[in-house]
């Protein structure tokens, strides 16, 4: 259990880095992929429990720190990314690397669209609709190409967790 | 009731946060603050990593740009010793000017210009939401940076700091859709407000249809939002578009600074907040 928080801890900590620095300068129009979505995505195969739940929370808190502009809606996202990878991974079978990559696309398309609509409940969101539509479709898509990278990356550095999708037949309705 | 809530305590628990969230959201509105505590404290744990990147960055860059990347490098020499005695002609007309405005501004009686204290810092860092236009700087509170203090490079307007720990601060870019700075047409001195987009234009509002407004004018800030000082750079005009039904144009400013190159800027630390600190004492 130790292991697996300190990877989580050190795997979000580079996410961080990665996605403040490194990122933005390999991709010049600043659209990068959400890396602490994808490990909200993880959680959510590995860890399909209370625990999983907040931990969802807390990387959620911890990008909408990184952003310093609001407190809330970064972190309803990754609840909700949390529930699409349940609810996605009992119906359909996504254990390869196409499957992962729609997950992510999915899952980070849902979690801008929580993201927008609450930042657009309290205050204007002055960009038009079509460069909104832009950079979410493209942050989605490039989420989606690293999921299957980074959470094979996981699988790798915690191997002795539970493998992926043994609760498969589990119904949602238990949750 | 207690049953289902205990069958179903995931689901629960998530309606709650949810909740949470919304409330969370709604409070750092209301009070940016809130989200600057948290963002002060992975400010602590992220800066160090992020200069460590930046140092090691600069040594590559360096070498490279010292040693191996030197074509054409007598051209631009010589260029800039041209440019150089021409800058310094100006240099000295400029300062003729500087000491006649001083006269003639004692003449008039008319207030001295505040002091400006600045402080010269480098991008470390930069946005990690695509929802957000900001940059980490290498300077924070023990540099005497706080929150409301406005970032140029050079002349032009960079953004404001919104949060800093005590070794690195975030910048706030004007091109973040949350951005606004009250302005002035330079050439007309038509009043309005700037906001930024999150594209690469900025758009200005509340210019008056009976303003001239050409494509190519700049904008420049006019002082009166208190945080940045007047006459301070913002952009240029692109495109103007008369407002048919309503009062006010709609007008596209090209900013004068390249975000995606941003290097190095400087933060005000006095400049235009001395009078709203006085005025917010006095309240």
């Amino acid at each position: 259990m130790l292991r697996a928080f300190v990877i989580y801890v050190a795997l979000i900590t580079l996410s961080i880095f990665l996605q403040g620095t490194l990122l933005p300068a390999v991709n010049p129009n600043f659209i990068v992929p959400d890396l602490l979505l994808i490990l909200v995505l993880i959680v959510g195969l590995y860890f399909r429990s209370m625990g999983g739940l907040f931990s969802a929370l807390l990387i959620g808190l911890v990008s909408d720190f990184a952003a310093a502009k609001y407190m809330g809606p970064e972190a309803a996202g990754s609840i909700a990314a949390f529930w699409v990878v349940i609810y996605i991974s009992q119906k359909v079978y996504i254990e390869h690397f196409f499957g992962l990559m729609i997950l992510g696309f999915i899952a980070s398309f849902i979690d801008q669209l929580i993201y927008i609509g609450m930042v657009a409940t309290y205050s204007a969101f002055e960009t038009g609709y079509g460069k909104l539509f832009s950079v979410l479709l493209w942050q989605a898509f490039f989420t989606g190409l690293l999921t299957p990278l980074v959470a094979y990356l996981v699988h790798f550095l915690d191997s002795k967790t539970r493998p992926f999708f043994t609760e498969k037949s589990r119904s949602l309705r238990s949750y | 009731m207690f049953d289902f809530i205990k069958a179903h305590k995931l689901f629960v628990t998530t309606l709650l946060l949810f909740a949470l969230c919304f409330r969370l959201t709604a409070l750092s509105i209301k009070q940016p603050e809130l989200s600057q505590i948290g963002a002060r404290g992975l400010g602590k744990v992220m800066a160090p990593l992020e200069k460590l990147r930046f140092e090691i960055f600069q040594t590559f860059s360096f070498y490279w740009r010292h040693y191996f990347h030197l074509v054409g490098i007598v051209e631009s020499r010589d260029r800039l010793f041209a440019e150089k005695s021409s800058l310094e002609a100006e240099c000295l007309r400029l300062h003729e000017f500087e000491n006649e405005n001083k006269r003639l501004r004692s003449l008039l009686n008319f207030p001295d210009e505040p002091e400006v204290r600045q402080v010269a810092a480098t991008v470390i860092g930069r946005n990690s939401s695509n929802y957000t236009r900001s940059v980490t700087i290498n300077r924070g509170s023990s540099d005497g940076l706080k929150p409301g203090n406005p970032v140029f490079d050079g002349n032009a307007i960079v953004g404001q700091v919104i949060a800093c720990s005590d070794h690195a601060a975030i910048v706030l870019l004007l091109t973040d859709n949350t951005s606004a700075i009250d302005a002035l047409v330079q050439e007309g001195r038509a009043p309005g407000v700037v906001e930024g987009t999150m594209g690469e234009h900025l758009i200005m509002r509340y210019v008056n249809n009976d303003y001239t407004v050409r494509m190519g004018d700049r904008v420049i800030s006019s002082g009166l939002d208190g945080i940045y000082p007047k006459g301070r750079l913002i952009g240029s005009i692109v495109k103007v578009e008369e407002g048919k039904t309503g009062m006010f144009k709609q007008i596209e400013v090209d900013s004068s600074v390249d975000f995606a190159r941003l290097e190095n800027v400087l933060v005000l630390l006095t400049a235009g907040r001395k009078e709203v600190d006085d005025l917010e004492k006095i309240n």
